[in-house]
C-alpha cells in the first residue's frame, strides 16, 4: 500500500476572494490559513514518506519474509525488475518510517550476475533513510535484482488449543502461528517463513533503527522550521489539495479452498516453518494460521506434590510426547501458550487452564501443570517429632560426650553440640475421580538425612526423594514416613539415605 | 471565500491526517444471531461462554467477523468450532457441507478478528464460539436452618452471578458444574441469583471449643478463655453430603424457635470443603460455659549443660451453667505452651543456630502421667503441634448449682536447649 500527500500551489487566477470591506474578517481568514498551512506543514512530514520504495521502480515482483522468534528480527528478500542501461546507473532506495536496519540493505543481480556489478553505495548525509547504488553494466537489459534487508517490528508467536476428551485420556491439539506486523510497511503476497531457534546478534535491529531515526529526526526538525518559514510567506496566496489512495478490496476465490499447509524443515540448529503460498500482512495487522493439528494425543495424567515447582498443592500434570504415536513429532513445538479445555457430557467445553508450553524437541515430553484437582483429597500432616543421639561439648578438655552413654558429668557450661531430629509424617490421599491415579510426592530434605518407611521410596538426587503410589477409584491411603536429620556435629554429610522398614 | 468552506478545508485536512493513521474497512456483514448460549461456571477462576450460531456460507472463501468492543473477552481463549453438518440444518443440500478455517486476522486497534472460512458449497454452518470472559463472576452463599436440638441442618446453596462483562446474554444456559442447568437472561450489569443445591437433614455436630493460642482469652486477668460455639459440617456420605466439594461462601444460619418462627443465630464464612473434609462454622461465643486456664506446674530438669527436660501441667477449671450437657473441645497449642514454660528459648535458639541451622519448629514432647483427661486425644485435631481432648460437661443440677470440673494436661518437653 502506498500513500502520498502532495502539496501544490494553486493555479494563477484562482486567488482567494477576500472581502476588503471587512478588515476583521480578513484578519480571521488570514489566521485560519496560517493555522491550516502550519498544521499541514507540521504533519505532512509524518505522512509523506511512509513506504519503502526504489525511486525508479514502483512495485515488488515478489517478497519473502523470514521471521525469527528469538529476536525482533526479520529478513526481507524482495525481487524487482529494473531497466539497466550500459555504463553507469544510479538506483535510489529509501525506507522512511520503517524499522529497517540501514546496515543490512544489500542488492544482488539475479538475472545477469556476470554483466553488472555494484561499484559503490552512497548514504547521503541529508537523508538518513536512503541510499544510492551506483551500478556498472556491460549490457542494456531488463534485469532482476534482489534487495534484502533486516527489519524489526515483525514478530511471530506460536499458540495452542487443546481439547481433552471426556475420559481424560486423549487430547486434540491445534497448533497455531500468529504473525504480527508493526514494521511500518505493508507486505502484500509475501512468502512467509518462520524460524525457530536462538540466534546470536551483536546489535539489536531496533537499536540500529533508533540510531538512524535520531539522525532523521534532527533533519526533520530543521525541515519543519524551514516549512514554517515558507508557510508564512505563502499565507496570502495558497490553498491545499489532497489525494489519498484507498486500500485494495479483498478478492474472493471460487470453490472450496483447502487449508494452507505449513511445511516444516530443519536447517543447522534451527527449524523453519514455511507457510504454503503467499500471505498479505498489512502494517499493524496480525494473522493467525493453523500450523498443525493432532487429532488424538495420548496423555498421561500424574499427580505431583512438588512444593518448589508447583506450590503447596497436589498438581495435576498432563504429560504427552512430541512423537509419532501422539500424532505429532514432525517438528519441535515452539514456545507458546496453550489453552486447555475438556469436553463435557453436553459436548461443550469446560475450561481447564491457560498454560505456558515450553519449546519441545521432537521426541521430548511435554508437561503441563493444570493445577489442583478438586476431586482429590490431599493433606500432609506432621504427626510427631523427637530427638536422640544428643552430644554435649565440654569446654574443659574440649570433649564431646553422648547423653545416655553413662559418662555424664554435669557441667553447667557444657552445650549441646550434636543431635538427631526425627519427624514423622503422613500424607492423606483420597481419590474421588473416575479413574485410577498415579501420585508422585517429592520431598526435598536438606542436610545429612535418612528417610525411613515401609513405602517404596526412590532417590531423586542427593537431597530429594520421590514417593510413588497408585490409587484406584475411591481408594484412600495414608503414606507414613519418618525423616531423620542429623544436626550439629552429628551431621557429617549432605545427603539423603533411604531405609526401607 | 465563505467561512463554511474554510472550516471544511480544515476539517478535511484533519481527516486526511487521521485516515492516514488508521484503516478504513468497508464491510457488509450478515449478523447471525445466537442460537444457544451456555455460561460455564464450573472452573472456579474462569467463566467460559459457549455460543452457538448458524452462519450462512457461500461457496469459496468467507470472512466471518467477530468483534467484542467494550467487553471483557480474553481474546487468547477464543475457540471457533464448526460443528458437524447435520441433515436438519442443511436439508436442501445433496452432499455434506465441508468447511475449513484458513486463517484468523486481527485488525489494528480493534477488539475484533476475522476468520477466513472456506466452504465447498452454499449452505449454513452451525458454529460454536468458546471464550473466557472476565467480570462475569459468581459467588456462593448458603442459607441454613438448624432443627431445635441443633443436630441437623437443612442447607440451601445459592449462586449469585454478576455480569459486569459488558455483554448481555439472553436466555443463557447456566452450567454451574453442580446442580441442574437453568436458563436465565443475563443483562449487562445485572445480577441473577438462584438456588443451586438443596441438602436436607444434614447431621451436624455442635461443639464448644477453647484454645488459648488461637481463640484467646475472654478475661486474661481472670484466666478465662473464650468459649466459641461451632457447627461442624462433614462433607461425606455418612452426613448426607460428599457427592461433591462445597464451594466457599457465607453461611447464614437460622433456627426455629418454639413458636415456629425463625431466628437468626449467626453467620460465618465457610471455606472450600473438599469431599471427606469438614468445615467448622463459628456461630457465636458461649457465655454460659466458663473455662479457666492456668499453668499449674513448670519444672525444669537439667540433663547437662544447657540441655533440659521441662515438665508442664496446664489446669482447666470448667463450669457449665447450661441446663443441658454439652461437649467441650479443649485444644492446646504445643509451641504456645512451650514458649510459656521455657521463655529462655529465644536466647538459646541463637546459640543453636550456630550449630548448623537447627530448626526451632521441632518440639519433642509427650503426654505426661499427670494428665487427667480420660481416653485418647482427638485424632483429627492432634498433630505434632497441637493436642485436643473432648469432654462432656454435665448440666447444672435441679438446684441450679454447677459442678466445677478440673482437668489437667501434663506435657513433658524433652531435650530443649
Amino acid at each position: 500500500m502506498e500513500k502520498h500527500l502532495l502539496l501544490e500551489n494553486t493555479e494563477p487566477g484562482s486567488e482567494m476572494l477576500i472581502n476588503h470591506s471587512s478588515f476583521i474578517k480578513k484578519g480571521l481568514e488570514k489566521l485560519f490559513w496560517l493555522l491550516f498551512i502550519m498544521f499541514v506543514a507540521l504533519t505532512s512530514i509524518n505522512v509523506v514518506a511512509k513506504n519503502i520504495d526504489l525511486s525508479t521502480l514502483p512495485s515488488r515482483d515478489s517478497v519473502q519474509l523470514t521471521i525469527y522468534n528469538s529476536e525482533d528480527l526479520t529478513l526481507v528478500r524482495e525481487t524487482r525488475q529494473i531497466s539497466i542501461k550500459k555504463g553507469q546507473n544510479q538506483l535510489q532506495f529509501s525506507w522512511a518510517n520503517t524499522q529497517i536496519d540501514p546496515t543490512s540493505v544489500q542488492v544482488e543481480f539475479l538475472s545477469h550476475p556476470a554483466d553488472m556489478f555494484l561499484s559503490n553505495t552512497k548514504f547521503p548525509h541529508e537523508k538518513p533513510q536512503m541510499l544510492y547504488w551506483n551500478i556498472n553494466s556491460s549490457l542494456e537489459v531488463l534485469a532482476t535484482v534482489e534487495i534484502s534487508y533486516f527489519t524489526s517490528g515483525i514478530t511471530w508467536q506460536a499458540d495452542y488449543s487443546g481439547i481433552i476428551d471426556q475420559s481424560g485420556r486423549t487430547m486434540a491439539m491445534d497448533s497455531f502461528v500468529t504473525v504480527t506486523n508493526h514494521s511500518g510497511e505493508d507486505y502484500e503476497n509475501a512468502q512467509v517463513r518462520l524460524v525457530i531457534g536462538k540466534i546470536n546478534l551483536v546489535e539489536r535491529v531496533n537499536e540500529l533503527v533508533r540510531q538512524a531515526k535520531y539522525k532523521q529526526d534532527q533533519l526533520q526538525e530543521r525541515k519543519r522550521a524551514a516549512r514554517l518559514k515558507m508557510a508564512k510567506k505563502m499565507m496570502a496566496k495558497s490553498s491545499g489539495r489532497y489525494e489519498m489512495a484507498a486500500m485494495p478490496s479483498a478478492v474472493m476465490a471460487d470453490g472450496f479452498v483447502e487449508e494452507k499447509e505449513v511445511a516444516k524443515d530443519s536447517l543447522s540448529e534451527y527449524y523453519i516453518f514455511t507457510i504454503e503460498g503467499t500471505e498479505t500482512i498489512p502494517n499493524q495487522w496480525a494473522k493467525r494460521l493453523r500450523s498443525s493439528f493432532a487429532q488424538s494425543i495420548e496423555i498421561d495424567t500424574i499427580y505431583r506434590y512438588r512444593p518448589r515447582e508447583y506450590g503447596n498443592i497436589l498438581a495435576r500434570i498432563l504429560i504427552f510426547k512430541n512423537d509419532r504415536t501422539s500424532s505429532l513429532g514432525k517438528a519441535p513445538l515452539p514456545e507458546g501458550n496453550i489453552q486447555v479445555y475438556q469436553r463435557n457430557q453436553q459436548d461443550s467445553l469446560t475450561y481447564i487452564a491457560g498454560l505456558a508450553l515450553k519449546y519441545t524437541s521432537v521426541g521430548e515430553k511435554v508437561e503441563l501443570n493444570s493445577g489442583a484437582d478438586p476431586d482429590i483429597y490431599f493433606a500432609l500432616v506432621n504427626l510427631k517429632n523427637w530427638r536422640d543421639n544428643i552430644w554435649m561439648h565440654y569446654k574443659k578438655g574440649d570433649l564431646h560426650r553422648r547423653i545416655g552413654d553413662g559418662h555424664i558429668q554435669v557441667d553447667h557450661n557444657s552445650t549441646v553440640s550434636g543431635w538427631n531430629e526425627h519427624r514423622l509424617y503422613t500424607q492423606h490421599l483420597r481419590n474421588f475421580t473416575k479413574n485410577a491415579i498415579n501420585v508422585e510426592i517429592r520431598r526435598v530434605i536438606p542436610g545429612d538425612a535418612i528417610v525411613k518407611s515401609r513405602l517404596e521410596i526412590k532417590k531423586h538426587d542427593f537431597q530429594s526423594v520421590d514417593i510413588h503410589t497408585t490409587l484406584t477409584v475411591g481408594d484412600k491411603q495414608e503414606l507414613e514416613y519418618e525423616i531423620l536429620t542429623k544436626k550439629g556435629r552429628n551431621a557429617k554429610q549432605n545427603q539423603v539415605i533411604i531405609e526401607r522398614l | 471565500m465563505k467561512y463554511k468552506t474554510l472550516y471544511g478545508v480544515i476539517a478535511l485536512s484533519l481527516c486526511t491526517f487521521s485516515v492516514s493513521n488508521s484503516y478504513a474497512r468497508i464491510k457488509l456483514i450478515t449478523l447471525p444471531v445466537r442460537e444457544h448460549v451456555e455460561i460455564q461456571l464450573e472452573n472456579e477462576n474462569t467463566t467460559i461462554i459457549e455460543e452457538e450460531r448458524i452462519v450462512p456460507l457461500r461457496e469459496g472463501i468467507n470472512n466471518i467477523d467477530f468483534s467484542w468492543h467494550n467487553t471483557t473477552i480474553k481474546p487468547e481463549t477464543i475457540v471457533f468450532r464448526v460443528l458437524p453438518d447435520t441433515e436438519s440444518s442443511n436439508a436442501s443440500l445433496k452432499t455434506a457441507l465441508k468447511t475449513s478455517v484458513l486463517s484468523v486476522s486481527y485488525p489494528p486497534n480493534e477488539s475484533a478478528l476475522t476468520w477466513k472460512v472456506s466452504s465447498n458449497q452454499n449452505g449454513s454452518a452451525k458454529v460454536r464460539i468458546t471464550y473466557a470472559i472476565e467480570r462475569l463472576n459468581r459467588s456462593y452463599h448458603y442459607i441454613a436452618r438448624v432443627n431445635n436440638d441443633e443436630s441437623k441442618m437443612d442447607m440451601m446453596q445459592y449462586i449469585k452471578i454478576n455480569n459486569q462483562s459488558g455483554e448481555s446474554y439472553i436466555d443463557a444456559d447456566m452450567n454451574t458444574g453442580s446442580g441442574k442447568n437453568r436458563v436465565l437472561p443475563m443483562g449487562i450489569n445485572e445480577t441473577q441469583e438462584f438456588l443451586n443445591q438443596k441438602y436436607a437433614a444434614v447431621p451436624i455436630d455442635k461443639t464448644y471449643t477453647v484454645n488459648a493460642s488461637e481463640l484467646g482469652y475472654r478475661n486474661r486477668a481472670q484466666d478465662k478463655l473464650n468459649v466459641l460455639m461451632h457447627y461442624h459440617l462433614h462433607n461425606d456420605t455418612q452426613h448426607n453430603l460428599g457427592k461433591q466439594s462445597l464451594a466457599p461462601g457465607k453461611f447464614r444460619i437460622y433456627q426455629q424457635d418454639k413458636d415456629g418462627t425463625s431466628i437468626f443465630v449467626g453467620e460465618d464464612w465457610g471455606k472450600y470443603t473438599a469431599r471427606e473434609d469438614e468445615t467448622k462454622l463459628f456461630i457465636g461465643q458461649a457465655r454460659d460455659i466458663v473455662v479457666k486456664r492456668t499453668i499449674e506446674r513448670q519444672k525444669r530438669q537439667r540433663i547437662d549443660g544447657n540441655l533440659y527436660n521441662i515438665d508442664a501441667v496446664v489446669k482447666y477449671e470448667i463450669e457449665n451453667f447450661k441446663d443441658k450437657p454439652v461437649d467441650l473441645i479443649i485444644e492446646e497449642s504445643i509451641p504456645f505452651l512451650r514458649d510459656e514454660v521455657f521463655p529462655s528459648r529465644q536466647r538459646v535458639s541463637r546459640h543453636r543456630a550456630s550449630y548448623g541451622g537447627a530448626n526451632d519448629s521441632v518440639i519433642e514432647w509427650q503426654v505426661g502421667n499427670d494428665t487427667s483427661f480420660l481416653g485418647k486425644p482427638i485424632k483429627k485435631l492432634t498433630s505434632s503441634e497441637k493436642i485436643a481432648y473432648q469432654i462432656t460437661l454435665p448440666a447444672r443440677n435441679s438446684h441450679k448449682s454447677v459442678v466445677k470440673l478440673e482437668k489437667k494436661l501434663n506435657i513433658n518437653f524433652k531435650n530443649e536447649w
